[in-house]
């Protein structure tokens, strides 16, 4: 048994452009979701709070510590049961080929061999980064046509920027077919900071600056609002989300507490003399 | 700045062993980064990765050289790239303090009495031997005092953590030994101070209901995360069923949240929004659409062709066997990447003070098609490669990204003195 201790900061803006913001977002400790909804006239907003929605159920409902990736699988698979409900709605109600969408970032911390573990995982072009040792580090790969083609050696990452196909992306939640997110498995020493955004952030804000901003943020909450003002600053150009959290300590299992504290337990509930 | 003092102890000795010792480290979350154990490291944030490593270390149960080793690969050069360091060393007759640059250290109580430990202007570093100190107070310069805000001290046994301040000594709720009864709530525990902050001026109300910063406790136990830390860890529960039923009241509102929005089920469908052919830059047009490559392979994506079943077992040099039932991720601080859905790997560090080990180094796993019911290694290009003997062979060196098929009596070599036996299942 080991107790992890996190902070964080959450900020989210419509931006500069946008009517509506589609983001959502979850810091539901220790669950932590950012959404991009998709297609403004199809209400994304819906989509992406639906996930939100389905993640705060799991957070409040708990679940194993040992788990794996079936608990983040079978909540994606259960928000997009409801985003399908919800297009069938509204396409009963006339409005033609609805097809709402999200992606998806999640965070969850889980515990294996007694020791804690961020369990990520990522559907669409939500992003995760971590910082460590001072330094911001990708940690999850977009599912975008864009990066496909770069991974393939087909695109040079300069080149992206200017792709007719740059916001097209290859997987998310809505629509049709199988859901696959990418999972991601750190021990937290190696991830001490995370940064969960939309690509309202990574979109409008380089890297290079987004790792100065959270290396000057010792707070999460101003390096998450920091972060959401530099891309609104850089233009705004869509709806910008940034969840920040940090591993603020943790501790192994101590024998003598914790052999107190389960007693302690055991009296409280009248189990003990 | 320097911690408030705790209360009056002189029982308490620095011996790291024995029954009677109650004194743990307390700390007040910030900038700097602590390792604490038996040698208890603390340094600034750009140096956590091999303050983690003289932790791992320190865990694993390394002497001090060793530790320091790891904390220091380069050797002495390193230090060049340290401005500011303390050690702490708990050996069961003294109590070793190694200080460098801007910090110091107050020892309280003991044979000699108190003492300020500074390492400014020392080309290497100051060392003191102290003897049963009752209290060790690490000063810490702050790093944005302006910003700095008010947290509560937190208790812990030992561990990684990133600090403000830090103390060693007894902590101040803390009960007699046989005294198992009374117990301190779970870690951390806010532990009030009366005293004023000495930082000028924090801000810590500034937008404290729009995100409160303190999470409640994140609690891992066996039985599960649970909000409220109630379950006896004891009792593993199954799976929370997931909801199957249609939504609860649809707000996503919670308080961390922005203005509140909508409920979900009642908006009709939305007016057409301002997109559309509009601006090619215009990112809110971003759209579901096929890939333009094939997915790749994977090679981490889980276990073998059938999960559960033990094909093999490893040992870390004179560690406890691990069932290899699925993917075993080898390596200094490993980690997986990119899995699909399935069985996660379990991931397996193990101590590098040399650095010779690559973070995720290796991989072991239940073997597919020719190597099916065997073990398989696969050298997931390390930067100093991996090494097999099989019984009876010369060593071999393992090609990155070949699996190699593992037999019982096979040693795997990752460098730094690591050894992995293979084992019948």
């Amino acid at each position: 048994m080991s107790r992890v201790e996190l902070h964080h900061g959450a900020a989210t803006d419509v931006g500069l452009v946008r009517e509506v913001n589609e983001d959502a977002y979850l810091v539901a400790p220790p669950v932590f979701v950012v959404a991009d909804g998709m297609g403004g006239h199809d209400r994304g907003d819906i989509a992406s709070r639906i996930v939100v929605e389905e993640f705060r159920r799991l957070a409040e409902a708990g679940y194993p510590a040992h788990s794996g990736s079936e608990v983040i699988a079978a909540t994606l698979r259960a928000a997009q049961d409801r985003i399908g409900a919800y297009d069938a709605d509204r396409r009963a109600e006339g409005a033609a080929d609805f097809n709402a969408g999200t992606t998806a970032v999640v965070a969850l911390l889980v515990e294996q061999d007694g020791a804690p573990r961020w369990l990520l995982a990522n559907l669409g072009d939500s992003r995760i980064y971590r910082c460590s040792g001072g330094a911001l580090e990708q940690v999850s790969v977009d599912h975008s046509v864009v990066q496909e083609l770069i991974t393939a050696g087909a695109l040079r990452p300069e080149e992206a920027e200017h792709h007719p196909e740059r916001h097209v992306i290859t997987r998310a939640l809505g629509g049709q077919g199988a859901i696959e997110a990418d999972y991601f498995l750190l021990p937290l020493a190696s991830a001490e900071r995370l940064l969960l955004c939309t690509d309202g952030v990574s979109g409008m804000v380089a890297d290079d600056v987004l790792a100065g901003i959270l290396a000057g943020a010792p707070d999460p909450r101003d390096a998450a609002d920091r972060v959401v003002a530099a891309a609104v600053a850089a233009g705004g150009r869509d709806n910008a989300t940034a969840v920040v959290i940090d591993v603020v300590g943790w501790s192994a299992d101590d024998g003598y507490d914790s052999d107190a504290s389960r007693r302690s337990l055991q009296e409280k509930l009248g189990a003990l003399p | 700045m320097s911690l408030p003092t705790s209360p009056p102890t002189g029982a308490d000795t620095g011996a790291v062993t024995g029954p009677a010792s109650l004194a743990r480290w307390t700390f007040r979350p910030g900038p700097w980064t602590a390792a604490l154990g038996r040698v208890s490291v603390v340094g600034p944030a750009d140096l956590t990765p091999r303050i983690a490593a003289a932790w791992a270390v320190d865990a694993a149960g390394g002497s001090t050289g060793e530790v320091l080793g790891a904390l220091l690969p380069g050797g002495l050069a390193d230090l060049e790239s340290v401005s500011d360091l303390a050690v702490v060393v708990r050996e069961p007759d003294r109590v070793v303090v190694l200080v460098r640059g801007a910090l110091r250290v107050h020892a309280r109580g003991g044979v000699g009495g108190d003492r300020v430990c500074e390492g400014a202007g020392t080309l290497t570093w100051v060392e003191h031997t102290l003897i049963e100190p009752a209290e060790l107070t690490v000063e810490l310069p702050a790093a944005d005092a302006d910003d700095a805000p008010v947290t509560p001290e937190y208790a812990v046994p030992a561990g990684l953590v990133r600090v403000a301040a830090l103390r060693w000594g007894l902590a101040p709720a803390a009960a007699p030994a046989a005294a198992t009864a009374v117990v301190p709530p779970p870690l951390p525990e806010p532990e009030p101070e009366p005293e004023s902050a000495p930082e000028p001026a924090p801000e810590p109300a500034r937008d404290a209901a729009a995100d409160p910063l303190s999470s409640p406790l994140s609690s891992l136990t066996d039985a599960g995360f649970a909000p409220p830390f109630p379950e006896d860890p004891t009792v593993p529960p199954a799976l929370p069923p997931l909801p199957v039923v249609p939504p609860p009241p649809p707000s996503v509102d919670g308080p961390d949240d922005e203005p509140p929005t909508e409920a979900l089920p009642a908006v009709p469908p939305a007016p057409p929004g301002p997109d559309d052919v509009a601006s090619p830059d215009h990112d809110g047009l971003t759209q579901i659409g096929a890939s333009p490559t094939p997915a790749p392979p994977d090679p981490l994506a889980g276990p073998g062709p059938v999960p559960g079943t033990v094909v093999a077992r490893i040992q870390v040099n004179d560690g406890e066997p691990i069932d290899i039932d699925r993917a075993v991720l080898v390596g200094r601080a490993p980690e997986a990447r990119q899995l699909g859905d399935g069985v996660l790997p379990r991931l397996l560090p193990v101590p590098s003070p040399m650095q010779e080990i690559s973070s995720t180094h290796l991989e072991i796993r239940p073997g597919t098609g020719p190597d099916h019911g065997s073990a398989v290694a696969t050298d997931l290009g390390s930067t100093n490669g991996t090494v097999v003997v099989l019984p009876g062979l010369p060593p071999e060196e393992l090609r990155p990204g070949v699996a190699w098929q593992l037999v019982p009596g096979a040693v795997i070599n990752l460098g730094d003195g690591v050894m992995i036996h293979v084992l019948r299942p």
